[in-house]
This record gives structure tokens, C-alpha cells and sequence, in this order.
């Protein structure tokens, strides 16, 4: 399968076991895990990227992002959850989706129904770790661009196998 | 008896060359005072103005940076777009122990890191954890405040110490200038002066010993009296009492 046209820096952004290339003009974040669950273990980190400036505070699934979204936007969510859910039927799929395309998204899939955008989730497996990965196109216009660069950016996403929980 | 004589001689003219050397050097000195105490003379602007539009990366031939990399303070990975932004950026590249960053991350806290007008988004880039104290940095840094630690950032655009600043273009990444300054009202300065726009200053006029929350707290009231229709000079913002005091 030949890799996405590249727009990327040459500098990899790596933090928890995780690395990707950030497409130009692009900007991602890791959040690490802060938090202990009642269970005794600690959340989990996620990633964010954005075709535009990320704000300082956001949530895992982009509340406080999505709602400043323009119709080229495109942003990012990869969520990590507990090394178990790895092995369950919705983790069941292997390997970081690379190949998004616009029949892909829905406006049924965002978390909150916002006019112009659409989302598409998906849940897989990678080295013993499981993800969730939820990316919301601002509108018509991100379609073009905006979701190329998405994926490139998945294309370049390598996870390791490394225990992330402090 | 003439030897004496030439040797006095001598020590005299050897005097004399030390007096003469040391009055110029004092005329020297006034005329520079002189000239630091005239706001018009050449070479007498606050250190922001004189260092900003020094360098320029054009002059420089210095290759566009695209991003900042590093991780912020509690160690995640962050990549800062410098380029295809709907702002410009304003790198300030601060340090934990330098002593003239102190008054920054106080006047940064205080103001809960609204220093700049709305049109430049502030990132401060302290070095990396290898060179930086990170905890330093969590406890400087108001939450609010977008902070990436990068020793690469500070080899990408040569910083020669701290503070420093850089204004980068939103669009291009081209560096619209650089240079130092000791408080936020100067890099202000040096925003304008960098961009042209005499505008920038003047639209943040504020008073920087107000704090933030007082700010928001007088922009509220103005924004909830201008809904209810109440424009600046109405006179029920005058009560009558007052009208008359004013009147005598």
C-alpha cells in the first residue's frame, strides 16, 4: 500500500509509547495520564491534532474544540483505554486505520450534533493496547485537504509496546 | 644637574599626556549621558525597540521553522503549528532562573496569561528538560498559558539568551522580528514595531498593575450596560447628585 502524500516536518512527536509525524500546518498534543481511577489504575493518555491552534484546556473527546471548529477544520482524537479491552470484539480490529474517506463520516457520528460537521470513530487494537480513534471534520471544506493530512498523520502513527500507566 | 632637568621634564610631559587622556575620556562620558537623557537622540529607545528590528531572518538567510516540538511541563508531547494559523505567534523563549524573566511570569500569572492582544497567540518556550527544571517551570506558568519546552526551538531561532522574543507570520512562518524586552508592554512595543501597526500598541493599553479578573469584571459591566442600551455619556450614569457636584 503506498503511504499518503507526505506534508510532514522531519521531526517525529513521540510521548507514551506513541509517534507520529505532524502534517504542516498542524499541531498535536499528548495529555498523559493525571488522574487515578477508583479502581486503584490511572487513566489512560490520549492525542490531539488539529489543522488549527489546539486550546490549553480540552477534553478527551475534543469538548471545548469541536464547537470552535470552521468548515476546513479537521481534528484529531486517539484515546487510549485499559491493556485489557485489547482483547474484546470492539477492540477487535488490528492496526491503526490509515485509509479514512469521506463515505466514512457522518454527522450522526460527533458527539454533539453541530452544524456542517461530521465524525468518524473506530476501535482497534495495536501491540497489546487498545484504542479508540474519533476524528470530526469541520465541514464540505475538509474533505479535500484536511482529511488527506488526516491521513498522513495516521499513516505515521507507530505505537510501541510500552506500559503508559505510571 | 641636566639630567634632572630632562627627567623632570619628562615626568611632566608623561603627566601631562595622562591629564589630556583623561579629560577626553570624561567628555566622552558626559556627551553619552547626554545623549541617554534625550528621548529624541539616536540610540536612547528602550532595549525592545533597539533590538527588534536589529535582526531579521531574511537578512539572516535563516530557514523558515515550520513548528515548535517539545513537551510541556509535566512531560507530554506537543507540536506547535508556526505556520497555515489564523494568528501570529509570539514566541517567548523564558527561563526559570534568569532574573529578568521573574517580572514576565509574574505579570504573565497575574494576568492569567493575557499579555498580548487577541490578533498574536503567546506560546512560551522554555528550554527542555534537560536544561530546564520542569517543576520550575509548572509553578511559573499560569495554567492558562500554552508552554512547550525545546532546546531545538531555541537552536532553531539562535536565541542568544533570555528573554527573548520572536513574532512569527501566521501564514508563512517568515519572522517578522526579534528581540528582547522586560516587560510585556515592551513586546507589545516590539509587536508593533514589527508589524507596522501602531494600532496593536494602543488597543492593549492597559493598565498592567490591574488584574486580569478586574478586566473581565469592568468588561462585563460595559457589555451588559451597552445591551441594555446604555452608551458611554448616558446620563443615567450620572446620577443627579453627582451632576450637580460636578455643576458648581
Amino acid at each position: 500500500m503506498t503511504p499518503p502524500q507526505a506534508r510532514t516536518g522531519t521531526r517525529r512527536l513521540e510521548s507514551h509509547g506513541i509517534s507520529l509525524q505532524v502534517p504542516i500546518g498542524w499541531e498535536a498534543r499528548f495529555t498523559g495520564p493525571t488522574r487515578q481511577l477508583d479502581d486503584g489504575g490511572w487513566e489512560h493518555p490520549y492525542l490531539h491534532a488539529a489543522n488549527f491552534a489546539l486550546p490549553v484546556h480540552r477534553a478527551p473527546f475534543g469538548a471545548g474544540v469541536v464547537g470552535e471548529m470552521g468548515p476546513s477544520d479537521a481534528f484529531v482524537a486517539l484515546l487510549e483505554y485499559a491493556p485489557a479491552s485489547a482483547g474484546t470484539p470492539l477492540f477487535g480490529a488490528r492496526g491503526v486505520p490509515v485509509r479514512l474517506q469521506g463515505g466514512d463520516f457522518s454527522a450522526s457520528t460527533v458527539q454533539r450534533t453541530l452544524r456542517g460537521q461530521s465524525g468518524s470513530q473506530r476501535f482497534f487494537h495495536v501491540e497489546g493496547r487498545a484504542f479508540c480513534l474519533y476524528v470530526v471534520l469541520g465541514g464540505r471544506s475538509a474533505y479535500g485537504r484536511g482529511l488527506e493530512d488526516v491521513n498522513v498523520l495516521l499513516w505515521s502513527t507507530r505505537v510501541r509496546a510500552d506500559s503508559v500507566a505510571p | 644637574m641636566i639630567w634632572a632637568v630632562v627627567g623632570e621634564a619628562l615626568a611632566l610631559l608623561v603627566l601631562a599626556t595622562f591629564v589630556i587622556a583623561l579629560v577626553h575620556s570624561y567628555a566622552g562620558l558626559v556627551a553619552k549621558v547626554e545623549e541617554m537623557s534625550d528621548p529624541h537622540a539616536p540610540g536612547s529607545q528602550p532595549i525592545a525597540r533597539a533590538a527588534s528590528v536589529t535582526r531579521h531572518r531574511d537578512d539572516l538567510a535563516m530557514p523558515v521553522v515550520d513548528r515548535v516540538t517539545g513537551v510541556s511541563p509535566v512531560g507530554d508531547g506537543v507540536t506547535v503549528s508556526l505556520v497555515d494559523a489564523e494568528r501570529d505567534t509570539l514566541l517567548a523563549f523564558l527561563t526559570s532562573t534568569c532574573s529578568s524573566c521573574q517580572h514576565l511570569w509574574s505579570a504573565l500569572v497575574d494576568a492569567e496569561g493575557d499579555v498580548l492582544p487577541s490578533r498574536i497567540r503567546l506560546v512560551v518556550v522554555p528550554k527542555g528538560p534537560e536544561r530546564e527544571s520542569p517543576s520550575s517551570i509548572l509553578e511559573a506558568a499560569p495554567v492558562t498559558c500554552d508552554v512547550v519546552m525545546s532546546s531545538e526551538a531555541w537552536l532553531d531561532f539562535n536565541v542568544p539568551g533570555s528573554p527573548y522574543f520572536v513574532l512569527v507570520e501566521r501564514t508563512t512562518g517568515k519572522v517578522l522580528g526579534e528581540g528582547t524586552a522586560l516587560s510585556w508592554a515592551q513586546v507589545v512595543d516590539l509587536a508593533a514595531i514589527a508589524t507596522g501597526d501602531d494600532r496593536l500598541a494602543q488597543s492593549f493599553a492597559r493598565d498592567p498593575r490591574k488584574p486580569a479578573r478586574d478586566r473581565r469584571r469592568e468588561e462585563e459591566v460595559d457589555r451588559l450596560l451597552l445591551d441594555a442600551g446604555v452608551l458611554p455619556g448616558d446620563p443615567s450614569l450620572y446620577p443627579a447628585d453627582a451632576r450637580r457636584i460636578e455643576g458648581q
